[in-house]
């Protein structure tokens, strides 16, 4: 079931258009929203959470329409902001538990909630330190313990890796992936480090100019161009490629200098056979890796 | 890494009220001044104000000679809400607790979490402009109920159970005018603005220049309207109002001071009044501008 419906979704400020005609269904579990800066993927959260409307189109959150039902949605979505935003001068029980009760948490649950999520995210005597005290890695600890004290259904990070050493960014990774793989709770991970993607996400929504360009499962993404190989040879390269048309496969220019990409999936019988038949020597045979980062690259055209 | 899975459970429990969680804000709000020493000693500075009058009144209760300050509701007014000293307190106190209100938040982008609860704009600022009512109240009925029960056991006036109500009910509104204009104003600085000794300075400057300029134009002009410009005078008179004339039997008539203003209720209370509903104004604009941007 989706968690997300867009339909046609635009959003025009003054002086720039953040999003336009924008349709897309996401699912649950943990999905990755990409895009480089300026993609719109912001602008799409806070309309999630109905901090703006949208110029024109339509969006349901949890099956919520964000302009009638802000609060409902906010009840049930976790929301961990890119930017800092606590009060230096409270603890992080008390700005926890703050967001517990803001939330509609009564009095005992939110601060048992309070302890249990510090807990949960490894901060200990320190929570009752001013977060104005913190490291960068504590104060995103903080802000993703705040998201996470109500048990929301859905979590809305935006960017929870920035400025982490990779340590700390490491924590981060397995607390979203427990979170999405463990809790039950369905993520949408909104970043440009795609690595961290790779790492926590299973489906991924691929955004640029305000606009959808891809959407599929990871798996999918990376293995479509895995179904190919890249082979370099020494010799007659015409005699090679009417050889592979022998055995019914074709060789195209491949992504480095000289090399062909043949386009086959179960294994290289056929491809060794063009060769010897050809009399080519096969200097490398591989199966190319791709990765998000290059699907990415070449989907926004970087 | 630390997780500790068996901490994290899920919360199944039922959603408190609208209302449960403005208050939640309200409490939180209000715990914060009484973490910083020098606004405690302060407050402590309102207390002592009435702690004065209070042994003054000890020692008048066995006092042949009644002074004046005991008879009539004058201790009230002229001895603490109107007193320049306290007037002075209440002002350092709603710069020091609520310029940083709205400002510290916008400063430190404390609205994205605020606003991704489940609040409404309208929710915050309620809860902002209580939080500084009740704790300006703290310090303002607090210490005229201890002065309002000193009189209750050692004054020497004969009072009715209702004249008993009667004065209670004028230290409740007296003290009611006295801070909810100044929290709205107050807070309309504090949104303007996202440093918090900026708002202060602002709320300062705008209350001496009021009570400056009102006896500038007074003198110059030789006229007494000048008067309802000075934010003293204003929330003074209108203060005093809520106080009824009386005389006790056996007791010396309580001398009458002259009004502050000479004007009835309405003026004063349309300026505060409108000063109010402006500021918050300005307030729920600001905050629904601020949101769009962050």
């Amino acid at each position: 079931m989706a968690v997300i419906e867009a339909r046609g979704l635009s959003k025009e400020y003054p002086r720039v258009r953040a999003l336009t005609d924008l349709s897309v269904e996401i699912p649950g579990g943990a999905v990755g929203l990409l895009g480089p800066n300026g993609a719109g993927k912001s602008t799409l959260i806070k309309i999630l959470l109905g901090f703006t409307g949208p110029s024109a189109g339509s969006v349901r959150v949890l099956g919520l329409d964000p302009a009638v039902d802000a609060l409902k949605i906010r009840q049930q979505v976790g929301y961990m902001p890119e930017v800092e935003s606590h009060v230096p001068t409270l603890s992080a029980v008390d700005y926890v538990y703050l967001a517990a009760r803001l939330t509609g948490l009564p009095h005992t649950d939110a601060m048992q909630r309070t302890h249990r999520v510090l807990n949960y995210v490894g901060l200990h005597d320190e929570r009752y330190r001013k977060i104005g005290t913190y490291s960068t890695g504590m104060k995103q600890k903080v802000k993703f313990a705040q998201a996470i004290v109500h048990h929301p259904k859905l979590l809305l990070l935006d960017e929870p890796t920035t400025g982490l050493d990779p340590r700390a960014r490491d924590e981060m990774l397995q607390l979203i992936r427990d979170i999405a793989h463990g809790k039950g709770i369905d993520v949408i991970l909104s970043t440009h480090i795609l690595p961290d993607v790779e790492v926590v996400c299973d489906h991924v929504v691929i955004m640029h100019r305000g606009a959808l360009i891809a959407q599929d499962k990871i798996a999918n993404m990376t293995a479509s161009a895995a179904a190919a190989y890249e082979v370099h040879i020494k010799g007659d390269r015409d005699a090679f490629l009417a050889s592979l048309k022998g055995e019914g496969l074709e060789g195209t220019a491949g992504e480095q200098d000289g090399s062909l990409r043949i386009a086959h999936r179960d294994g290289t019988a056929p491809i060794l056979r063009a060769a010897v038949a050809s009399g080519v020597q096969i200097r490398r045979l591989t199966r190319p890796q791709t990765t998000l980062e290059d699907r990415f690259s070449k989907l926004i055209g970087g | 890494m630390a997780i500790y899975d068996q901490s994290y459970t899920p919360w199944t429990g039922e959603y408190a009220s609208r209302w449960t969680r403005i208050r939640a804000m309200i409490e939180m709000e209000l715990l914060q001044p009484f973490k910083n020493i020098w606004v405690l000693l302060t407050v402590l500075v309102a207390f002592s104000v009435v702690g004065s009058w209070l042994l003054l009144l000890f020692f008048a209760s066995s006092s042949q000679v009644l002074p004046p300050f005991v008879a009539g509701n004058r201790v009230y007014r002229e001895g603490f809400y109107n007193f320049p000293l306290f007037s002075m307190i209440l002002m350092v106190l709603s710069a020091t607790v609520g310029a940083s209100l709205i400002a510290r938040d916008v400063r430190h982008r404390a609205l994205l979490m605020y606003f991704s609860r489940s609040i409404t704009r309208m929710d915050y600022l309620i809860g902002k402009f209580l939080s500084l009512v009740f704790f300006l109240l703290l310090v303002a009925l607090g210490p005229g109920i201890l002065l309002f029960l000193g009189q209750l056991g050692m004054g020497q006036e004969r009072l009715t159970f209702g004249q008993r109500l009667g004065d209670l009910g004028s230290i409740t509104l007296h003290s009611l005018i006295l801070t909810i204009p100044m929290s709205a104003v107050v807070l309309a600085f504090s949104s303007l603005t996202k440093r918090t000794y900026l708002a202060a300075i602002l709320w300062a400057t705008f209350y001496f220049l009021s009570v400056s300029l009102s006896e500038v134009l007074r003198v110059t002009l030789k006229a007494d309207w000048p008067k309802m410009l000075s934010w003293v005078n204003v929330t003074a008179h209108l203060g005093d109002l809520c106080y009824a004339t009386r005389s006790s039997p056996g007791l010396p008539m309580a001398p009458s001071s002259a009004p502050i203003l000479d004007c009835g209720w309405g003026p004063p209370l349309v300026i505060l009044g409108s000063l109010t509903v402006l500021s918050l104004l300005l307030v729920w604009r600001r905050l629904r501008s601020v949101e769009v941007e962050e």
